[in-house]
């Protein structure tokens, strides 16, 4: 293990004030609402168990270095971070990941052993560099293309956080019937049509304080727009509804089948759009 | 300016497919063969991409060696595709740069240099 990068430092403090972050809420809910159940007391515990076996992975996964990696000097290795965290995020497979992965790993040792500075090989811009790549593997940028992958996690992230609400409930609450606050519902569409993306920019452009700014400024928007709400409109009855209403989305197994068949469909697109790419380049 | 940066994609790509004409070979040593040319400023962000596009074009194949200096190093070597996209550019090539060259020809002549 070789010294870190100035970008895994960032990335693992980031990583920590996120866990950190996660805790205090935890203790803050539990020390408001009280514990009812050990239910929910064991489902506290869990979460901060979780955040800090997350942290703790997250921090080996960035300061371990594979094989070849560890055989590249820090400015090397700092470029070669740059583009793995690029590509991280880039829309490529997971086989086209690792092969360029390891073509530029190759690259960056071919160029720190004939002593050319590792910008060579990248040539300075990490960002463009990956989308000439992403371009060469026919994929492009398109709004479509983008709009596909954002209902893709958005029904990624409805299953996620639905599945967590029935494990919170202890599995008493059938699963079809756990539940999301509908505030929580219309906070996901920006996050996912907005947020999201902007996060993957923000990654891909080795932005780790934008990406923070992101999410601390729209987590505090929402929390704030919930606290105001609850203050000053909770008598009228549609903002009533809003706060106090949970929504099942995966309330039966047709609506299964019909978000796995949305999840093909926009798979689809995102494939033809690919082949049609691939036939123009 | 986009003309530009095509006309120069498609005369880099003709000249990477006409370096490996003359043998199978790696990212680098593209590069070098490049540099050694005269395209001075070539470095494997430039062509990497251009190979990775040949490649998916099925102009090229590749094949992953072990190597004693790193990870697995990856050789291209020219398809039947990628000798016929070359007959094409070097006979595009060839028209355009008599075209070109009729023109400074004749604009040397009108200006008596």
């Amino acid at each position: 293990m070789k010294q870190a990068t100035r970008q895994t430092r960032w990335l693992i403090f980031i990583s920590f004030l996120v866990s950190v972050s996660l805790i205090v809420t935890l203790v803050t809910y539990m020390a408001a609402r009280g514990i009812s159940s050990s239910r929910e007391l064991w489902f506290v515990i869990g979460m901060m168990a979780l955040s800090v076996v997350v942290f703790a992975a997250f921090t080996i996964i960035k300061l371990y270095r594979g094989k070849y990696a560890r055989m590249l000097d820090v400015p090397y290795f700092a470029e070669y971070e740059k583009a793995r965290d690029a590509l991280n995020v880039a829309e490529l497979s997971q086989a086209e990941r690792r092969e360029v992965k390891e073509d530029v790993l190759s690259m960056l040792i071919d160029a720190q052993k004939q002593g050319r500075s590792a910008q060579d090989v990248t040539g300075g811009d990490t960002d463009a560099f990956i989308s000439r790549i992403r371009g060469a593997f026919g994929y492009r940028s398109t709004f479509v293309f983008n709009a596909c992958s954002s209902v893709q996690f958005g029904i990624f992230l409805v299953s996620f956080l639905q599945s967590v609400n029935y494990m919170r409930m202890g599995g008493l609450t059938p699963f079809f019937e756990s539940g999301l606050g509908l505030i929580m519902l219309i906070m996901y569409v920006p996050l996912v049509f907005l947020i999201y993306p902007l996060l993957r920019s923000a990654v891909r452009r080795q932005k780790p304080i934008l990406m923070a700014i992101v999410l601390v400024v729209y987590a505090t928007l929402f929390i704030g727009l919930i606290i105001v709400l609850d203050n000053t409109a909770y008598h009228v009855a549609w903002v009533r509804y809003i706060l106090d209403t949970d929504v099942a989305v995966i309330f039966s197994w047709t609506m299964v089948i019909a978000l796995a068949a949305l999840a093909a469909i926009a798979q689809t697109i995102k494939w033809v759009l690919r082949q049609r790419s691939l036939r123009m380049l | 300016m986009a003309e530009q940066s095509q006309l120069m994609k498609g005369i880099l790509e003709g000249c990477i497919l006409s370096v490996l004409a003359r043998g199978e070979s790696y990212g680098y040593r593209v590069v070098e063969r490049m540099r050694a040319y005269g395209f001075d400023d070539i470095a494997e962000a430039t062509v990497y991409p251009i190979l990775t596009r040949l490649e998916k074009k099925g102009a090229l194949q590749s094949e992953r060696r072990l190597s004693t200096k790193g990870p697995p190093r990856k050789y291209y070597a020219l398809t039947d595709a990628g000798r016929d996209a070359l007959a094409r550019f070097e006979e595009s090539w060839s028209e355009t740069a008599a075209i070109v060259g009729r023109v400074l020809k004749e604009k040397s002549h009108e200006t008596g240099n």
